[in-house]
C-alpha cells in the first residue's frame, strides 16, 4: 500500500530570479541566475547534484525541445537531464520528478529547474493555443479561443449557478487582484510592484468579458529551482529546521467537463479532487484551520476566486463572501498570492510552480522580510493548466520537518 | 406528377442600409445616389456560398426525409474552390451519404435554373427520384459601384421529385447566346461589366421574351393563363416594362427584390419563385425565367400539396429576420476590401491536414458526434471509449447528428484578444438537450444577447480562410434561436405594437427605443420636420428615432400627423395598423407649453395647450381604444403632471389640460375593463431652473428620461393588472397619487334641511380625512356617501367594516364563516384569483366536512373564480349579490359553474 510522498522529500536550497519583462536576458541566463541562488542556498557544489528535471512550456518560442538546453546552460556533467511539460503545471511537474528521484532512493540529490522566456514573442499575452501545431484536428473545431476567454466563461457560469449579481462578482475580482497587487507591492522580485485599488481594476479595459486587464496575470521571463534530497540526508548535511514535501498530488481531465453533462462551467473537477487526495497524503483534517497560507493559480481573477472552493477553504457558493470580508488578504485567516501571485509576481509558465514554492520555503524559513507571516505551517501550492474545461491540476503542500 | 416538392430559402441576416455605400463613398461616386434605396443582403463575415446553400438546403428538407435524395446539384458563380466540389461540402454538411449524384452548376447567372431542368428532366426520365437543388451567391465587386448597390447575398434550395409536388413541372424552354452584358476571368476576382443601357435593351429586353414566349409556344398558351411572372432584373423600370412587353398585367410580375436584400445571383429567380409560392393558392400557374447568355423559362402549376408543407423560415422567414448594418466599413472589412492590422498573433498556423479532414469529415462538416450504446449517452465528438464516467464502454458508440438538436448556452464569453474579424470573439460552452456538449463559436449576434441558459442552434458557418493555400474551413456555430434572447423573467413586447406620441425627443424618445429594444413595432410620433417640410438631407426628429431602433435591429415607422386634430389621431393609428397590423400599445405624451400668468392667458395659448394635450389624447386613443376593444387586449399610459395635480405658477392651460387627462382616465379604465384595456397615468418628475437650484447636482443629473421609462415600460406590460391609477416618477423616487375622500357626515333630513349654520358646525368632520378611502368608480363613491360607515360600525363584527377591510383579512375570516354541516358529502376545490392591490390567489378545500384556505393556487381546483378586490370585498361584505356579480362580469367563473352555488351555502357571508 503506497504511502505517500509526506516527509521523505528535504527541500535543501531555493532559488529564483526576478520574474518580469527581462528584454535584456534570454532564457539560458535566467536558468542560471535561479541555479546560482539555489546552489548557494544548498551549500553544495554542482557536481553533488545527481539528476536534474527541466520544465518548459512553450517550446516554439522559448528554448525548443529536450532537456539539453538545462544541461547545455548549466554544463551539468553528463547526468540524467529530463524535460517535462505539462501546461501551467510544468514547473510543479518538474519539481515531482525531482522529488520522486530521491524519495524511491534513486539519487541522493536532485535538481528541479523551470524556465520560460515569453517576451520574445513580438505581442501581450500568451501565444494562442489554436491554429495547426496544436494539433491537426482540434483548431478545425475547436473555438479560437484565447486564456483570457477560456477561464472568463467560469464567471459566467458561477455568476449563473450561484445567482451572484455580475457586478458583485466583478467587485469580488477585483478584490482578489488588489490583494495580489498590495502583496505584490512588497516583493522586489515581482514583475508588477504597484497596488491598485478595486475601482481602478474594474475600470481596466475588457480583455474577455467580463474579465479586465487587470483580472489578468502578468506574461514574464523568469526561472526557478529547487535542490531536493532525503531528510536523512538533510540531517547528515547539519542542515536543521528545513522543510519537507508534505503532498504532491496531480489530476487530469477526462474529458468528463468538455463531453460529459453533469459540469456546470463554474469551476474545476480537478482541484476538488486533486486538493482532497493532497490533504489526505498530508494529513490534513480542515484545511480551512490548517493550511496556513497558499500560492494559488491566479492566471486570472475568477480562477483564484473559484480555486478557493475547490481547494475546500471556502465553502460552494460563499468565495465572493469570503473575498470581501478579506479572509484571503496579507492580514487574513489564509493570506493567499502573498509574493503577488501569478498576478503581480508574473506567470512565466515553466517557473511558476517552483516560484509558489519559493515564497512558501521563504516563508516557512522566516525569510519573507516584510511579507513575513507570523508562525506558518502549512504552505500550499496550485496550479491550473489548460482551461476550466480540459486541464491540469497540481498541489503541492510543504511544510517544516516533524 | 413531377415537379418542386418542396424549397428553402436563407438571406444572411445583416442588411447593409444603401444610404450607407452612398455616404461612405458618395463623395467619388455621386450617381450611386440614384440606385442608394433599402438595403442589400450582406454575408456575416463567417457566410459564403456554401453556408448558405446549406443553410437554404436544411430549411428546405423540413419535414422531410433526407436520405430518399438521390441527387444534389449546387449553381452559383462565387464558389470557394474551383477544383473540390462544392455540391460534395454541402452534402456532407447535410450529412446526406455518399450514394447519391453530386454536382456544380456555374458559370453563367441562369445556372440556377439550368440545374433545376436538368433535376426535373432526370426524375422525369424515371432515373432518379428526388434531388435537391441548391442555388447561392454572393458577389463580389468594387466598392462604389452600381453593382455593389444592385447585389444582395443569399440562397435558395428546391426538391424535386415525383410524389408531393407542390409545383407541377409542365416544360421548359430555354435559349441560348453567347451575351457578354458581363464576365469574370477565370482567375479574376472582379466582374468586367459592359455597358448597362445595352445590356438592359439587347440583354433583359430581347432575350427573356424570346424564352417566355417560346415557352408559352411550346405549352399552347397564353400570358392571360400566368398567374404569376418571375424573371431577374434589377433595372427596376425595365424590369416592368418586359412584362408589359409581354402582355402581362402589373399585378401579375413578382417584385425583383431590389429594396430588401439586392440580386442573389444563380439564386435570384429561385428567391423571386418562393414569394411567389408563398402567395399562391392552388391553380396559379407560376412562369420563371433565368436570364444569362441566354435565358431558361420554366412553367409550374401549383397543387394543393402546397398547403400540406410543414413550417419553414421560406421566404418571408429569410426576408424578415435581419438586423441592419449602417456601418459601411464593417462591409468593407467583411469582404476583405480593406486590409486591417490584425496582429501577430493572427499569424498561426492555418494548414488543413485533409487525411485529418478525410478521417473526420462526419464530425466536421456533418456536426456528427457518437451516442454510447451502452448507456445511450449523446457525446460530440464521437470517441472509441464513451465519456460518461460510470460507463466507459469501449467502442460502443453509433453516429449521432447534432446539427438539429436544440442546445442552450452553458458557459460563455466575448473575447477581444482573440483573433476575429468581427470582435469580440464570442464562444463558450454548449449543451445539447438530448444530452452532450461542446465547445462552440457563437454567431449572428451580439455579446449582449447572450446569456447562461440562452437557447440556441447549430449552423455550418466558415471557421476560417487558409488564404495562403486557399482553403475554406468550415464547421458549426451556435446561433441565438430568434426571440429566444429575452429573459424569461424580462418584460418583453414581442409582437406588440406601440403608438408613441411626440416620441422624436426626450421622454418619448425613449419610450420608443426601449419599447422597440423589447420587441414592440413602434409608431414613432412627432410632428416635427415633417418629410414635406423644408431643408434638404436632414432626416426629422421622428426619423432618426426610428434609425436609432432600426439599428440594433428593431421595427418602427415614423409618422408626422398632428394629435390636435381627429383626421391626425385617425392617422396616427391608421399608420400602426397598416404598417404592423394592430395597436397594443398606446402612450400619449405629445404636449406643448403656452405658459402665461391666467389674467395674460389669451385664448389662442389656452385652446392651443388643451388641443394637444387633453384633445390629443381624446383624438388617439379613440380609434385605438377601437383597435384594442376588437382584440380583447390594450395598454394604454396617459401623461399628467405635477401642475395638473398639484397646481402650478403661470399654468392654468397645462393644469386643467392635465387633469382632464385623469378624469377621462377615470372613465375609459371602466369602459375597457370588460376588453383587458388597463389605462394607467403617469405625472414625470423633471427638474425645473426653480428645482434646479436648491436640488443636489447629483438628482439634477438623474432627472433624465431614463428614470421615467421603466414606469411606462412595466405599465404598457402584459403583466400590468394595474388600472386607474396615477404614479408620480422621475429621479429614482416613484410613488401614486391618489383622489381619497373622506368618510363625512349626514346632515339633515326630509324634515330639517341643511342649514350653511350645520355646515359651518360641522366643518372639521366634513374636511376630515380620516378613514378617507379611494373609490372604484362613481357609484362606489354615491354608495359610499349614503351609507357611511360611522352608521353602521356598531353592527359590524369585529372584522371591521367593508371599507378598510381587505381581501386577506377576508380570508382569514372565511373559515369562520364555514358551516360544516352544509358541506356534508361536498367535496370541492375553490381558487379565488383576485386582482388588483390587494389581490392574490386563495385556495378553498372543502373535504369530509372541513375547510382548508391557504395562500397561493391549487393544481386541481373545480372551481375558479375571478374579481377584482374591491368587487370581492363588496360581494364578501354583502354589498353585491354573488349573483349579480357573476351577471354583470364583476365576477368570472372558470370550470364547473354550478359548484359555485355552493359558495353562498357553505359560508354566512
Amino acid at each position: 500500500m503506497a504511502t505517500g510522498i509526506k516527509d521523505k522529500v528535504a527541500i535543501i536550497g531555493m532559488g529564483c530570479t526576478r520574474f518580469g519583462e527581462r528584454w535584456d536576458v534570454g532564457a539560458e541566463e535566467l536558468m542560471v541566475e535561479a541555479f546560482q541562488e539555489c546552489l548557494a542556498d544548498a551549500g553544495i557544489e554542482k557536481k553533488e547534484i545527481e539528476a536534474a528535471w527541466f520544465g518548459s512550456c512553450l517550446d516554439e518560442v522559448n528554448v525548443g525541445k529536450s532537456a539539453l538546453p538545462l544541461s547545455l546552460t548549466l554544463r551539468l556533467p553528463m547526468i540524467p537531464v529530463t524535460r517535462v511539460e505539462n501546461f501551467c503545471a510544468t514547473g510543479t511537474e518538474a519539481f515531482r520528478g525531482a522529488c520522486y528521484a530521491v524519495a524511491s532512493g534513486a539519487y541522493d540529490i536532485c535538481l528541479a529547474l523551470g524556465a520560460e522566456k515569453l517576451k520574445d514573442t513580438g505581442y501581450g499575452g500568451l501565444p494562442s493555443f489554436t491554429g495547426s501545431n496544436a494539433g491537426t484536428l482540434t483548431w478545425q473545431w475547436f473555438p479560437n479561443l484565447t486564456a483570457p476567454g477560456a477561464f472568463a466563461q467560469l464567471a459566467s457560469a458561477y455568476a449563473a449557478k450561484y445567482k451572484v449579481k455580475d457586478q458583485d462578482l466583478k467587485r469580488a475580482m477585483a478584490h482578489v487582484s488588489a490583494k495580489s497587487h498590495a502583496n505584490g507591492a512588497l516583493n522586489p522580485k515581482a514583475h508588477l510592484r504597484k497596488a491598485v485599488t478595486e475601482d481602478q481594476i474594474m475600470a481596466s479595459p475588457i480583455i474577455a468579458h467580463p474579465l479586465g486587464l487587470f483580472d489578468c496575470c502578468g506574461v514574464s521571463d523568469g526561472a526557478a529551482c529547487a535542490i531536493v534530497t532525503t531528510p536523512e540526508i538533510a540531517r547528515k548535511m547539519g542542515k536543521k529546521d528545513f522543510v519537507t514535501v508534505k503532498a504532491l498530488q496531480l489530476a487530469l481531465s477526462s474529458g468528463e467537463e468538455l463531453g460529459y453533462n453533469s459540469w456546470d462551467g463554474d469551476h474545476f473537477m480537478t482541484t476538488s479532487k486533486c486538493s482532497t487526495k493532497a490533504y489526505q497524503e498530508a494529513g490534513i483534517d480542515n484545511p480551512r484551520d490548517d493550511i496556513s497560507m497558499m500560492e494559488v493559480h491566479d492566471c486570472f481573477s475568477i480562477t483564484e476566486l473559484v480555486t478557493y472552493e475547490d481547494l475546500h477553504i471556502s465553502e460552494r457558493g460563499k468565495a465572493v463572501t469570503d473575498v470581501m470580508d478579506g479572509f484571503y488578504d496579507r492580514d487574513g485567516q489564509v493570506p493567499c498570492q502573498v509574493d503577488g501571485g501569478l498576478k503581480c509576481f508574473g506567470h512565466p509558465i515553466g517557473a511558476s510552480g517552483l516560484r509558489m514554492l519559493y515564497e512558501m520555503y521563504l516563508q516557512l524559513h522566516g525569510r519573507a522580510e516584510e511579507r513575513q507571516i507570523e508562525n506558518p505551517k502549512f504552505g500550499l501550492t496550485h496550479n491550473l493548466g489548460g482551461f476550466p474545461a480540459m486541464n491540469v491540476c497540481s498541489i503541492s503542500i510543504i511544510g517544516k520537518n516533524s | 406528377m413531377i415537379g418542386i416538392t418542396s424549397y428553402g430559402a436563407y438571406i444572411p441576416r445583416l442588411r447593409l442600409d444603401r444610404m450607407s455605400i452612398f455616404q461612405g463613398m458618395g463623395w467619388f461616386a455621386p450617381a450611386i445616389m440614384m440606385v442608394a434605396q433599402g438595403e442589400r443582403s450582406m454575408c456575416n463575415w463567417d457566410e459564403d456560398t456554401l453556408t448558405m446553400a446549406v443553410a437554404a438546403s436544411r430549411d428546405c428538407l423540413k419535414g422531410m426525409d433526407k436520405h430518399r435524395l438521390d441527387g444534389l446539384y449546387l449553381a452559383s458563380t462565387t464558389l470557394p474552390f474551383s477544383d473540390r466540389q462544392n455540391a460534395g461540402i454541402v452534402s456532407a454538411a447535410l450529412n446526406l451519404g455518399s450514394h447519391l449524384i453530386t454536382s456544380d452548376f456555374s458559370a453563367s447567372q441562369k445556372a440556377g435554373s439550368t440545374a433545376l431542368i436538368t433535376a426535373l428532366e432526370s426524375v422525369k426520365s424515371g432515373d432518379r427520384k428526388n434531388i435537391l437543388v441548391a442555388a447561392s451567391d454572393s458577389r463580389e465587386t468594387k466598392t462604389a459601384y452600381f453593382y455593389e448597390m444592385w447585389f444582395g447575398d443569399g440562397a435558395v434550395a428546391f426538391t424535386v421529385g415525383d410524389t408531393d409536388v407542390i409545383a407541377a413541372y409542365k416544360g421548359s424552354f430555354s435559349v441560348s447566346h453567347d451575351f457578354v452584358d458581363h464576365y469574370r476571368g477565370a482567375r479574376k476576382q472582379f466582374d468586367y461589366m459592359w455597358e448597362e443601357r445595352w445590356t438592359r435593351d439587347a440583354g433583359y429586353g430581347k432575350i427573356i421574351p424570346e424564352a417566355v414566349n417560346g415557352l408559352l409556344k411550346k405549352l399552347g398558351m397564353t400570358m392571360e393563363q400566368v398567374d404569376k411572372l418571375v424573371y431577374p432584373c434589377f433595372f427596376k423600370g425595365d424590369h416592368r416594362k418586359i412584362a408589359k412587353n409581354l402582355g402581362a398585367s402589373p399585378e401579375k410580375l413578382v417584385d425583383n427584390l431590389h429594396d430588401v436584400c439586392g440580386e442573389i445571383g444563380t439564386a435570384h429567380p429561385f428567391l423571386m419563385m418562393t414569394a411567389a409560392l408563398e402567395s399562391s393558392k392552388p391553380g396559379d400557374h407560376i412562369l420563371m425565367a433565368g436570364f444569362g447568355q441566354g435565358c431558361n423559362a420554366l412553367m409550374f402549376e401549383v397543387t394543393d400539396q402546397i398547403t400540406r408543407l410543414v413550417p419553414r423560415n421560406g421566404f418571408d422567414g429569410a426576408i424578415n429576420h435581419k438586423k441592419t448594418i449602417h456601418n459601411y466599413q464593417k462591409w468593407l472589412k467583411f469582404r476583405d476590401l480593406i486590409q486591417t492590422e490584425m496582429g501577430i498573433r493572427a499569424e498561426a498556423p492555418t494548414q488543413t491536414a485533409t487525411t485529418v479532414l478525410w478521417r473526420k469529415n462526419k464530425m466536421i462538416l456533418g456536426l456528427v458526434g457518437g451516442r454510447c450504446k451502452t448507456c445511450g449517452t449523446p457525446q460530440f465528438p464521437k470517441a472509441d471509449i464513451c465519456v460518461n464516467p460510470d460507463c466507459g464502454a469501449v467502442k460502443s458508440q453509433e453516429d449521432y447528428e447534432f446539427a438539429d438538436e436544440p442546445a442552450k448556452v452553458k458557459t460563455f464569453t466575448g473575447d477581444l484578444l482573440s483573433v476575429s474579424v468581427d470582435p469580440p470573439a464570442i464562444y463558450g460552452m454548449v449543451q445539447f438537450d438530448v444530452g452532450g456538449r461542446m465547445m462552440a463559436d457563437f454567431t449572428d449576434c451580439s455579446l449582449d444577447e447572450i446569456r447562461v441558459g440562452l437557447p440556441v442552434r447549430m449552423e455550418f458557418k466558415r471557421k476560417g480562410v487558409d488564404k495562403e493555400r486557399g482553403f475554406t474551413n468550415y464547421f458549426w456555430k451556435a446561433v441565438p434561436v430568434p426571440g429566444a434572447g429575452v429573459d424569461q423573467d424580462q418584460i418583453s413586447f414581442d409582437g406588440r405594437v406601440a403608438i408613441v406620441t411626440g416620441a422624436g425627443a426626450g421622454l418619448g424618445r425613449v419610450y420608443a427605443l426601449e419599447l422597440a429594444r423589447r420587441g414592440a413595432k413602434v409608431v414613432v410620433n412627432d410632428l416635427g420636420g415633417a418629410r414635406d417640410g423644408s431643408g434638404s438631407g436632414s432626416a426629422s426628429p421622428a426619423e432618426k428615432v426610428v434609425a436609432e431602433i432600426e439599428e440594433f435591429g428593431g421595427e418602427a415607422v415614423a409618422n408626422y400627423d398632428n394629435v390636435a386634430t381627429p383626421e391626425g389621431g385617425a392617422n396616427i393609428v391608421k399608420t400602426a395598423l397598416e404598417t404592423f397590423g394592430a395597436v397594443d400599445i398606446l402612450v400619449n405624451n405629445a404636449g406643448i407649453l403656452r405658459d402665461k400668468s391666467f389674467l395674460k392667458m389669451e385664448p389662442d395659448n389656452w385652446q392651443a395647450v388643451l388641443s394637444v394635450h387633453l384633445h390629443g389624447a381624446y383624438h388617439v386613443t379613440r380609434p385605438a381604444m377601437a383597435a384594442m376593444k376588437e382584440k380583447g387586449y390594450g395598454r394604454i399610459v396617459m401623461t399628467t403632471s405635477a401642475a395638473g395635480l398639484y397646481g402650478n405658477f403661470g399654468q392654468t392651460n397645462y393644469s386643467a389640460a392635465k387633469m382632464g387627462l385623469i378624469g377621462m382616465m377615470n372613465t375609459l379604465k371602466l369602459e375597457g375593463q370588460k376588453y383587458n384595456i388597463k389605462v394607467n397615468t403617469i405625472a414625470p418628475i423633471a427638474a425645473s431652473r426653480l428645482t434646479e437650484d436648491v436640488m443636489p447636482p447629483e438628482l439634477f443629473e438623474k432627472s433624465k428620461p431614463e428614470f421615467v421609462s421603466p414606469l411606462v415600460m412595466l405599465l404598457a406590460s402584459e403583466s400590468c393588472q394595474e388600472s386607474g391609477s396615477i404614479f408620480n416618477v422621475g429621479m429614482g423616487y416613484f410613488n401614486r397619487a391618489a383622489i381619497h375622500t373622506g368618510s363625512g357626515v349626514q346632515l339633515g333630513d326630509l324634515e330639517n334641511l341643511p342649514t350653511p349654520e350645520m355646515i359651518r358646525e360641522n366643518m372639521d368632520a366634513i374636511n376630515s380625512l380620516e378613514n378617507a378611502r379611494e373609490m372604484a368608480d362613481a357609484n362606489d363613491a354615491i354608495f359610499a356617501l349614503i351609507s357611511p360607515p360611522a352608521d353602521t360600525e356598531a353592527e359590524k363584527p369585529s372584522q371591521g367594516s367593508g371599507g378598510d377591510m381587505d381581501v386577506e383579512a377576508c380570508f382569514a375570516g372565511m373559515r369562520d364563516t364555514f358551516n360544516a354541516e352544509a358541506a356534508e358529502g361536498v367535496h370541492v376545490v375553490f381558487q379565488f384569483s383576485i386582482s388588483g392591490k390587494g389581490g392574490g390567489e386563495w385556495n378553498c378545500v372543502i373535504k369530509d366536512k372541513t375547510c382548508t384556505i391557504e395562500a397561493g393556487v391549487h393544481d386541481q381546483p373545480n372551481c375558479t373564480l375571478k374579481m377584482t378586490d374591491n368587487d370581492f370585498l363588496d360581494m364578501m361584505t354583502g354589498k353585491l349579490p354573488a349573483m349579480q356579480a357573476y351577471t354583470s362580469g364583476k365576477l368570472q367563473i372558470e370550470g364547473d359553474i354550478l359548484k359555485s352555488q355552493l359558495i353562498e351555502k357553505l359560508f354566512t357571508i
